[in-house]
């Protein structure tokens, strides 16, 4: 089988019509051939993406939009009909815009503005009725003021409320047609209409607690782009387990979805609030601790639950937000501890709000001063990390006097700092250099060179670390794996250019590492599987990468490792005798029941 | 004529409806978009009887008509990207560590890798991509798009080479590493 063969299948759609005969032949073929391997797989793996079942309330909302009057856009937009397409749902199916900003004569001329209808009801008003139709106006023709924030609750759109019983049986899938009625018959429980329309309406109230927040009738991605928007979504969840499967719950419980986001001109979003949990349905009792946690119904302690981290992740922090973290960072009488959390939590608002500038405070700078020499030194280490990017001079002494004095981990994050923010200073300058010249670690005198000269010089240390044979296999993996896994605050996070410095290995570094990688013991973060995953699978036809996973494969320690070397041989080069040999052996006898299982799977029909 | 629309909605659309919607998902892989995509395409096939009552083959007219709309509607189809299931803070008590209803579906980091790539693709790519993947074969794609058949495979062959490398650059590396871990 040749090239313009194996093309004309996936052309032709014939991938899954293939006889025996025919699919080794073109396995054979994508053994030899790259560029076919790649389109073949690409093809496959979007046709194996899951798809959604059509949400129960579709045809409805069709026949609804289909049959409502035309409202013709000024600009040809097109029309908004929404319609709550389920009766379940009917407390959300209003739209609901909001405006946030301080109360004044230019947020009403903006509601004046709107063609009909506009909402901008007081704050007790009630949400729509049952199956209210609520048909916006073409959003191209409404003009917004700079500086306007706006939060659309948007319709929840008949999320198939799965109720099930815990003992019930999970095997159902998501699309059959009999869990279709069932999410039909409980989209329709009025227990569920209520506590949704609670819900809602809970979680309107909240969000008018915030100041200066008013309803227009606007869809907020439309707006003028020195606007704010953001739309916040209830709506009723489903579980699905791993395996595809509709999660069992118990008839006392609802799952309930919140999510916020803030949306931008162009259409992209960012700044996500999700929540998936549960409401119980339990109405009319009560409990000693009413709350998120309690197992009453309780719409208010949710929606507050959820205003609350909305406020902390999705909007602009607000002074009740932040005046206690101030004052908590500044109380001399708070344990260190707390101290060092409300930092935390002041730096995650900064992070995850996009709003700059919470940290420069000279209140602020005092405090982590005061702080950095109240803690121990790894706290120190997270307070350097946290304070990167303020650039406040005032800090440089503390930094300095840790560089000289800290140990290794926490000198990293003081020279961090100091490079990012710093290395203009010339008394900066001539200590990063000294430390790059002659410290004592290599890693540390590595990063002082990054600090000051850049990135190539270190992308350099990078790979001749990894290839110097002379040090510990941790010693060779330090620096890649503090490359790849930058110590941040709020953790968890990879170089954003994992992709391109992972691909840029060449050969040599490629073998380095393959050589090394099963020898190492655990790197700070234990990284090391990751590690091993990824760079294997991007260099998989590399041959020292095949035989380090055959050697893991072979002899690892850890199950885990075994499974993933077989699951990377098995879907890369299952045809290569060895390769095929090595996994029927791990099928047949590797020590852990687990692996042998699993190795069997990845050989499929070859399994032995 | 309200009734005369629904009735013809119910005739002649009704009946493709979950066609239109699955298609629809694959496309923008996002519920919400594709409820959008679908309720235009039913207002089209409404308001020009004419054209759709006439055209031999209904579905590939609303196909059409979707891939239309699709191609048309790049700012609102973006204003909702994949939530990211990472972002779900299973620490809260509120919270339950099972995802929601639509991330839900995208049920694995390997789907969740794949779908990113596939939505990195030009909208066109995306549409061969899942009317091939639909069933269709190039007579109909080529009657759905207006795209020449030969034309057709060279653009097939460029949106598989095109995600084949959207996936090689997502997080380093391809699926297959997840059971060594998710985090790239």
């Amino acid at each position: 089988m040749n090239c313009n063969e194996v093309t004309a299948i996936l052309d032709d759609g014939r991938m899954d019509k293939l006889d025996p005969g025919q699919r080794r032949q073109v396995d054979a073929h994508k053994a030899s051939c790259v560029v076919c391997a790649r389109e073949w797989n690409a093809q496959a793996a979007i046709a194996a993406l899951p798809d959604m079942a059509m949400p129960a309330g579709l045809a409805m909302q069709c026949r609804a939009v289909v049959a409502a009057p035309r409202v013709e856009s000024p600009r040809g937009g097109r029309r908004w009909v929404l319609v709550g397409s389920l009766t379940a749902l009917a407390a959300a199916a209003a739209v609901i815009v909001w405006l946030l900003r301080p109360a004044g004569p230019e947020a009403s001329a903006v509601v004046a503005r709107m063609p009909e209808p506009v909402d901008a009801k007081p704050a007790d008003d009630p949400l729509p009725a049952q199956g209210t139709e609520v048909s916006l106006p073409a959003a191209e023709s409404v003009e917004a003021p700079a500086q306007m924030l706006t939060v659309r609750v948007i319709p929840a759109e008949i999320p198939p409320a799965l109720r099930r019983d815990s003992t019930a049986d999970a095997s159902v899938t998501f699309v059959q047609g009999a869990d279709l009625e069932k999410v039909r018959a409980d989209a329709n429980d009025p227990v569920r209409v209520q506590a949704m329309q609670e819900l809602s309406a809970a979680v309107v109230q909240e969000l008018r607690r915030i100041p200066g927040l008013a309803l227009v009738n606007i869809d907020p991605v439309k707006m003028e782009p020195a606007s704010r928007h953001y739309r916040v979504r209830i709506a009723t969840a489903t579980s699905i387990q791993l395996d595809g499967h509709v999660a069992p719950t118990n008839n006392r419980d609802m799952m309930v979805s919140l999510g916020a986001e803030q949306v931008f001109p162009d259409g992209k979003s960012a700044r996500r609030t999700l929540y998936a949990g549960t409401m119980r349905l339990v109405a009319g009792c009560t409990d000693a601790a009413p709350g998120p946690a309690s197992s009453c119904l309780d719409p208010a302690g949710t929606a507050r639950a959820f205003v609350a981290k909305m406020k902390l992740e999705t909007l602009p922090p607000d002074d009740t937000v932040t005046r206690p973290l101030y004052a908590k960072l500044a109380d001399p009488s708070q344990d260190v501890a707390q101290r060092l959390a409300a930092l935390a939590d002041l730096y995650a608002l900064q992070d995850k709000t996009g709003e700059i500038g919470l940290l420069r405070s000279a209140g602020v700078m005092h405090s982590v001063i005061e702080l950095a020499k109240l803690v121990e030194p790894a706290q120190r280490a997270q307070l350097w990390r946290t304070m990167r990017g303020v650039g406040n001079p005032a800090l440089i002494d503390s930094l300095l006097l840790s560089l000289s004095q800290d140990p290794d981990d926490v000198r990293v994050a003081a020279i961090e700092a100091l490079g990012a923010d710093f290395r203009g200073e010339a008394r900066v300058r001539s200590t990063l250099e000294a430390v790059a010249a002659s410290d004592a670690r290599p890693l540390v005198r590595a990063v002082a060179e990054r600090a000051v000269s850049g990135e190539e010089p270190w992308r350099r240390y990078v790979v001749r670390s990894l290839e110097d044979t002379s040090l510990s296999p941790e010693q060779r993996l330090e620096a890649l794996a503090y490359y790849l896994y930058p110590r941040e605050p709020t953790g968890g996070k990879s170089h954003p250019d994992y992709a391109q410095i992972t691909g840029d290995l060449d050969d040599a570094a490629v073998r380095a590492f393959a050589e090394v990688i099963p020898k190492a013991g655990p790197l700070a973060g234990n990284v090391n599987n990751n590690l091993l995953g990824n760079i294997a699978a991007r260099h998989i036809r590399n041959p020292a990468i095949s035989d380090m996973l055959l050697e893991v494969l072979g002899s690892h320690p850890q199950p885990r490792f075994r499974m993933g070397a077989a699951q990377l041989l098995g879907q890369a080069q299952p045809n290569v005798p060895r390769v095929h040999e090595a996994l029927v052996k791990a099928a047949q006898s590797d020590p852990d029941a687990g692996v042998r299982s699993f190795v069997r799977q990845v050989l499929g029909d070859k399994a032995p | 004529m309200p009734e005369a629309r629904i009735e013809r909605f119910d005739a002649r659309v009704a009946p493709y409806l979950e066609t239109l919607f699955r298609v629809a998902y694959r496309l923008v892989r996002n519920r919400a978009d594709a409820q959008d995509l679908v309720q235009e395409t039913c207002i089209a096939a409404c308001e020009h009887p004419e054209s759709f009552g006439n055209a031999d083959h209904p579905v590939r007219w609303l196909l059409r008509v979707l891939n239309n709309r699709f191609i048309d509607g790049t700012r609102r189809r973006k204003r909702s990207q994949l939530v990211s299931l990472d972002e779900a803070d299973a620490q809260d008590p509120l919270l339950s560590p099972r995802p929601g209803p639509e991330e839900a579906l995208l049920h694995s980091d390997a789907q969740r890798v794949v779908a990113r790539a596939f939505l990195k693709l030009e909208d066109m790519q995306r549409t061969l991509l899942v009317l091939r993947i639909e069933g269709y074969d190039l007579g109909e794609i080529e009657a759905i798009t207006g795209i020449n058949r030969e034309v057709l495979r060279a653009r097939l062959h460029r949106a598989r080479a095109s995600l084949a490398r959207h996936l090689e650059q997502q997080n380093g590396a391809s699926s297959v590493a997840l059971l060594f871990g998710s985090k790239s």
